[in-house]
């Protein structure tokens, strides 16, 4: 089975942050197993017009329009009472998002400023934008990235819906 | 190529590598948009399974027939054992457009 989009040619991308994408002509050899799986998106596999293909993600653009919507606040001693009833201690910073989304759009940005998280680039960019200091680079502490992550979070509401 | 829309219209998991398979020689495809989950499950000499989970209504095909709660379970199941048994590094992401997108 040819786990390719494009039947035969499986070669890793060789890049971790940037994208590598399949033009419009190559895609007339999308393989069947690709093919079957659009049909059940209720996507049209003729009017595929390209991929791009990503080791783990860097959704750029993402974090721009998330940043927009976060801001970064110091944990004051009334916080850190808070939190404490919830469970949660040893935090100095949060992450506050200013958004009228419901829970499954914010859900679904925060995987994504997550995903982006794995490239360095991005992530230096995103702590600038949130006035973090460059040292604090450590602050991804998840293993919880890409492809890992995007099928984790399908267990996860695919639970949630046999609990209903 | 100027793309109108930066949202792809679905987004693929797989492994990165065609030869690689999980330890029981099966292979597993993961994709989403934001109407449906797809689980495609195929094991050596054996017919592929395609499990679709529907966003909206919470309801399960598998192969185009409804199915059960138990058939949701089977389809997490197929995703914990990909998650156990791959590292990230071993995985690709596919974004895929539709030629609406393009400008």
């Amino acid at each position: 089975m040819s786990l390719s989009p494009l039947g035969g040619n499986s070669s890793r991308p060789s890049v971790s942050s940037s994208s590598v994408s399949s033009g419009a002509q190559t895609l007339k050899n999308l393989s069947p197993e690709f093919k079957s799986i659009l049909t059940a998106l209720n996507i049209d596999p003729s009017k595929v017009s390209h991929t791009t293909k990503q080791v783990g993600g860097n959704i750029l653009e993402t974090i721009q329009k998330s940043v927009q919507e976060i801001q970064v606040i110091h944990i004051t001693h009334e916080h850190a009472e808070a939190l404490k009833g919830l469970g949660l201690v040893g935090f100095e910073l949060a992450l506050v998002i200013n958004t009228g989304d419901d829970l499954a759009n914010i859900k679904k940005k925060l995987k994504k400023v997550q995903e982006s998280m794995m490239d360095k680039t991005s992530l230096s960019q995103l702590t600038e934008a949130l006035g973090l200091p460059s040292e604090t680079e450590p602050l991804v502490m998840t293993d919880n990235q890409g492809g890992i992550m995007i099928i984790r979070s399908f267990v996860e509401e695919v639970e949630a819906s046999i609990e209903e | 190529m100027a793309i109108k829309s930066d949202k792809p219209k679905a987004k693929i998991v797989q492994f990165s590598d065609d030869a690689k398979t999980l330890p029981d020689g099966s292979k597993i495809i993961y994709a989403e948009n934001d109407e449906k989950i797809v689980l495609y499950h195929k094991v050596p000499f054996e017919k592929g399974n395609t499990y679709v989970y529907d966003r909206k209504s919470g309801k399960i095909f598998i192969n185009s027939k409804e199915g059960s709660n138990h058939d949701k379970r089977t389809m997490i199941r197929l995703g914990t054992y990909l998650m156990d048994n791959c590292q990230d590094d071993d995985l690709v992401t596919v974004s895929v457009f539709t030629k609406g997108d393009i400008g």
